[in-house]
């Protein structure tokens, strides 16, 4: 299979160094250059990313910073800055607005929006066919994971009606303008044969053959058949439905089997689209079909008549883009009504035609609006929908595989970094308007079923209903819509129970615990069901799930899954191996979550109900469907206190590196802090001002110095002999700040002349050499559970001869235990000795130096 | 003697109130008859969405009707619905569907067909063009060679419809249908009956381009009321 995920530096590079400004625009100019933010802390949202739909602007579509009812201010009200964590792309500027070409512009945007704000993640929320462009972005090999949701307003996942409508007109205007330009392509009917498909040069000159040669006749076979000579309930009868009954062998070879990949072989996913490259050969013969029913209504008897509703009067040239397509849309409405089809020229037509394409680059070639034909159409209402666009159908389904891991499951990994997908729809528009009815239920310009990607297991997709509204383009303008859209954005997984600490052990028993419950679980968004980290508690051991439902709804499956989530980031995915549905619908399953034990685990477990969703009336039926799904959660620890290894040990997010203690930790000092006032190092330790110094001259003499000071000075006469000399300095209470010392010696006497007295005079004190004191441990942690730290006592910087770590207090390793939560200083202490050789002795200093670290204590014991 | 008096008038009110449900509130019972028209030229402009949507659609099996509009279903005093479809070539131009409380009842088949415009939405500015808002015709009346009116004279209890087209008396028992084809040759018309050269005659003037019309009658019987679904389709 082809690899799509590989992505290489040049590659990255090159898309990068595009550059970035030229295709992020900001609603509001004047905030483009500010908003960088610091580069230390990452923003308060994860950016959003907006993607606009086909044919509009990033402000037609989401509304500019001063329009309140548009999704743009209202994202800005719920705290998201732009330029900072709210971004656009804009492809208006695209000659065809080809998704397949465009999609690096959305990489970029991602790029910028991860170093702005500096998360690793954003949002992407499109409307449209910008959701196309958007999942073509995150199938391609420049995706690199930085997708968390994919938000889909409206999208056309599977095509369009509307466009394949518009397209069918399109080309059916330019083949009549063909026709009366030309000799018409009259000849001898084939009255039924259907194995001379003509050789394709081309959907224009294919489909005028199609229609003339073969389409054009048999409808007026249908006509005598039905209308004039046949039964007298033939009237009820369409021309599709009389050719699928009485012709079934046309219907065969013409669209089921035309139903193959496009004609041309060198077709590919990232190939450009173009005639015979990608829509199917049924495609073309639906086509024909229209075409030569038309032809044989206009020839046979009625005017010229087409897509009068678009064609027989120019749309108002305001220049106003947005008015023009609102304009634009409401004919194409209109068409779709089909309330009338005047008669026009195909002079008019033909101008309108390139109208359209002038002004709204919308033309039968478009890329654009090839892609967006919709995957099937609908031959015949007594018949299956056949295979239209293979392109999409292709790509959907190889997208599809990747989000499952289908792939990768071959080589034993799987795709953490797909995004979830949100599919939001409106719908209803069908059963109240004249113009909806032939199509399923849509929201005017994509059918509810054909929003819907195949669906992952924790894809949400929701369907908002109205009257006529939500529709399309109305579908941003719902308040509800749009809290639901920012409500998903923020929460991430919506969770249906959170199950926090229930029980009521004491804090530090080592524990184990089961849960269960029950949750109504449907195919249309996953249900989760959160096991907290405070639940959990940071402590070693597994977690083991149980599933199970006693009568799944028929041909329904479940499935189930865990995710193991550290912070706000996602870090591994874990399939519930289920049995399939018995005879009674009954499934279940088991899995171990194994290695738990760092402190912000938590364990996620998905459910949803899996179906085909294949037609209108299983979309109807699985929307209301919703089983009770039984789970059982019990917890096993593998270790008892200070002794849980496995353990990742420090905090996800910690600056610390020591974290719970491993095996032969229980040696260590344990310190208890019950009251807050509690020390960490004895009193002795924990040395006050300097009070005063005491001078020992070594011959018996000596004197205190009750300056007090940091320097002391002395001076005393000495007999011949060796003394040595120290004095200390003391605090108030009388403990030893600092000790230094010096070695004296006084030669004795000569017999010529008496020795003159030998004074001596001395400096203690002065600035204090550089040791430090570092602690390290963790800067956050719980109540219960012990935190270990390490003492390292730095003399690198200490230019002395001698350096001895005398002693470490509460010890060069210990433990912490909090019974209670708060912030608290660990402090720790060294006494060291410094030794100086000084020119007339040596100088011995005795001090002790401190160190702290902070940690700010959570408790675990809230309940819901 | 007060007694009697009472006896007598209850009985005459009783009576009374019988006999004016029997004129006035109906049965629970409706006939259903459809009328289609076929014609083979005259179409001048095409529903784009095909066929236009049938006043009302029936399960023959579970003999249910769903009428497009609710104002279509039959309601107490409808003792037959007629379904009145035209179509020009395939294409359903018009479907109408006709509560008819008393005979006899006279459809009327020259009156001209057009399609009034889908109207702007409310609030917005009115359609400069003429296409918009306007009645616009979708056929030329003049190929239709049906004019006359079509009467429905009564309905039987056992459900056998008489009806009468251009003075001719037509019946049509439950299950069965009534047709007649006309052709126009020049400027006279012909009418073609089932029977043998039938097909011959219409296929001949269907390939020579002649213009064709077919009526065709249809009696689907009687009908419970209670069996429609009001909800429209």
């Amino acid at each position: 299979m082809r690899p799509l995920r590989t992505v290489t530096g040049s590659t990255i590079n090159a898309v990068i160094s595009g550059g970035l400004a030229a295709v992020l625009v900001l609603a509001n100019p004047s905030i483009a250059g500010g908003g960088i933010p610091d580069s230390n802390r990452p923003a308060d949202r994860i950016p959003v990313i907006l993607v606009h739909g086909a044919l509009n602007s990033p402000d037609g579509t989401w509304g500019t910073a001063s329009d309140q009812r548009g999704f743009y201010s209202f994202l800005m009200g719920r705290g998201y800055e732009p330029g900072l964590t709210l971004f656009n792309v804009d492809y208006r500027d695209s000659p065809d607005g080809d998704y397949a070409a465009l999609y690096p512009r959305l990489h970029r945007a991602v790029e910028l929006a991860r170093a702005r704000s500096g998360h690793q993640k954003v949002d992407v929320v499109t409307h449209s066919m910008g959701a196309l462009l958007a999942r073509y972005y995150v199938a391609s090999p420049l995706y690199d994971g930085g997708v968390r949701n994919l938000v889909m307003l409206a999208p056309p996942s599977n095509g369009s009606f509307a466009v394949t409508s518009l397209r069918a007109a399109l080309i059916t205007v330019a083949q009549e303008d063909r026709r009366m330009r030309t000799a018409p392509l009259t000849g001898p009917g084939t009255g039924g044969s259907t194995h001379a498909f003509p050789e394709f040069r081309g959907e224009h000159d294919y489909v005028a053959r199609r229609a003339a040669e073969f389409y054009e006749p048999l409808y007026g076979q249908f006509v005598l058949d039905t209308r004039i000579t046949g039964g007298s309930k033939g009237s009820a009868e369409s021309f599709e439905e009389w050719l699928a009954r009485s012709k079934p062998e046309v219907y065969r070879d013409c669209f089921v089997e035309a139903s193959e990949p496009p004609l041309r072989p060198d077709w590919d996913m990232g190939d450009a689209p173009g005639p015979g490259k990608d829509l199917t050969r049924a495609y073309y013969e639906r086509l024909g079909l229209e075409v030569g029913r038309n032809n044989y209504l206009k020839y046979g008897g009625a005017r010229p008549t087409l897509a009068e509703t678009l064609v027989k009067s120019t749309p108002p040239l305001s220049g106003d883009l947005v008015e023009m397509l609102k304009e634009y849309s409401k004919r194409v409405l209109f068409y779709f009504a089909g309330r009338l089809l005047e008669i026009g020229t195909t002079k008019g037509k033909v101008a309108v035609a390139g109208l359209l394409e002038s002004r709204f680059k919308v033309n039968v070639d478009s890329p654009a609006l090839r892609r967006m034909v919709s995957r099937e159409v609908r031959v015949s209402s007594a018949t299956a929908p056949v295979l239209a666009n293979h392109f999409l159908a292709r790509w959907t389904g190889l997208e599809q595989a990747n989000r499952e891991g289908v792939e990768a499951n071959a080589t034993g990994g799987c795709w953490p970094e797909n995004p979830r997908y949100l599919v939001i729809a409106g719908g209803a528009v069908a059963a109240n308007l004249p113009w909806g009815r032939g199509v399923e239920e849509n929201d005017g310009a994509v059918e509810i079923r054909s929003t819907l990607v195949a669906p992952g297991s924790d894809d949400v997709f929701k369907v908002f209903r109205g009257l006529v509204w939500p529709n399309h383009l109305g579908l941003l303008k719902s308040p509800t819509v749009r809290r639901y859209v920012a409500s998903q954005l923020e929460t991430y997984f919506p969770v249906r129970s959170t199950h926090y600490p229930s029980f009521r052990e004491k804090a530090l028993k080592w524990f184990r615990w089961s849960d269960s419950g029950e949750v109504a679980v449907t195919p249309w968004e996953p249900a989760y069901i959160a096991v907290d980290s405070s639940r959990l508690k940071g402590e070693a051991g597994s977690l083991r799930i149980q599933v199970s439902s006693d009568n799944l709804p028929g041909e329904m499956g479940l499935k189930a899954w865990v995710y193991v989530v550290s912070g706000d980031g996602m870090l591994e995915r874990r399939e519930v191996s289920l049995s399939s549905p018995s005879k009674t619908g009954a499934a279940g399953g088991t899995i171990s979550v194994d290695g738990l034990g760092s402190l912000y685990d938590r364990v996620l477990l998905g459910f949803r109900l899996t179906g085909a969703f294949t037609t209108d009336a299983e979309m109807r039926r699985m929307e209301g469907v919703a089983s009770p799904v039984k789970y059982t959660l019990s917890f096993e620890p593998s270790g008892q206190p200070g002794t849980s290894g496995g353990s990742s040990g420090a905090p996800a997010g910690n600056d610390g590196e020591a974290g719970v203690p491993g095996a032969g930790d229980e040696a260590l000092p344990t310190i208890h802090v019950i009251r807050t006032t509690k020390k960490t190092v004895p009193g002795e330790f924990l040395l006050g001002e300097c009070a005063v110094w005491v001078w020992d001259f070594g011959d018996g003499a000596g004197f205190r110095d009750e300056g007090p000071g940091e320097r002391s000075t002395a001076s005393h006469v000495f007999s011949p002999g060796e003394y040595t000399v120290r004095a200390k300095a003391l605090d108030g209470k009388g403990r030893v700040l600092r000790e230094e010392s010096w070695s004296v010696s006084v030669p004795p006497a000569v017999e010529e002349a008496p020795a003159p007295p030998s004074e001596v005079k001395f400096v203690a004190g002065g600035d204090s050499p550089d040791v430090r004191v570092e602690v390290t441990g963790p800067a956050m942690w719980v109540t219960g559970r012990p935190a270990k730290f390490e003492v390292k006592v730095d003399t690198g910087g200490v230019g002395a001869s001698g350096k001895e770590v005398i002693t470490v207090e509460p010890g060069r390793e210990f433990r912490m235990i909090w019974e209670r939560p708060g912030t608290f200083q660990v402090t720790a202490a060294a006494k060291v000795r410094l030794t100086y050789d000084r020119p007339g002795g040596r100088v011995s200093i005795t001090r002790t130096y401190t160190g702290a670290t902070t940690v700010k204590v959570a408790a675990t014991g809230v309940t819901d | 003697m007060y007694a009697s008096i009472g006896i007598i008038a209850c009985i005459a009110g009783v009576g009374g109130c019988f006999a004016f449900s029997m004129f006035w509130g109906g049965s629970n019972r409706y006939s259903l008859l459809t009328v289609l028209e076929t014609n083979t030229k005259g179409l001048i402009a095409i529903p784009l969405e095909g066929d236009c949507p049938r006043a009302a659609r029936w399960e023959e099996q579970s003999r249910t009707l769903v009428p497009l509009k609710t104002e279509y279903a039959p309601d107490r005093r409808t003792k037959c619905l007629v379904v009145y479809d035209v179509d020009f070539a395939g294409v359903r131009v018009s479907s109408d569907a006709r509560k008819i409380p008393s005979f006899p009842y006279r459809i009327d088949l020259g009156v001209p067909i057009s399609v009034i415009a889908q109207a702007d939405p409310p609030g917005d500015a009115p359609e400069a063009d003429a296409v918009i808002g306007v009645p616009v015709p979708v056929c030329d009346n003049r190929l239709r060679l049906f004019t006359g009116e079509l009467s429905l004279d009564r309905i039987s209890s056992d459900g056998v419809a008489t009806l009468s087209l251009d003075g001719e008396d037509i019946t049509v028992a439950p299950g069965q249908a009534w047709t007649v084809a006309r052709i126009r040759e020049g400027s006279s018309t012909a009418e073609i009956r089932p029977g043998p050269g039938w097909e011959a005659a219409l296929t001949k003037a269907f390939e020579n381009g002649s213009p064709i019309s077919r009526l065709t009658i249809i009696n689907y019987g009687l009908w419970e009321k209670e069996r429609v679904e009001k909800c429209g389709y």
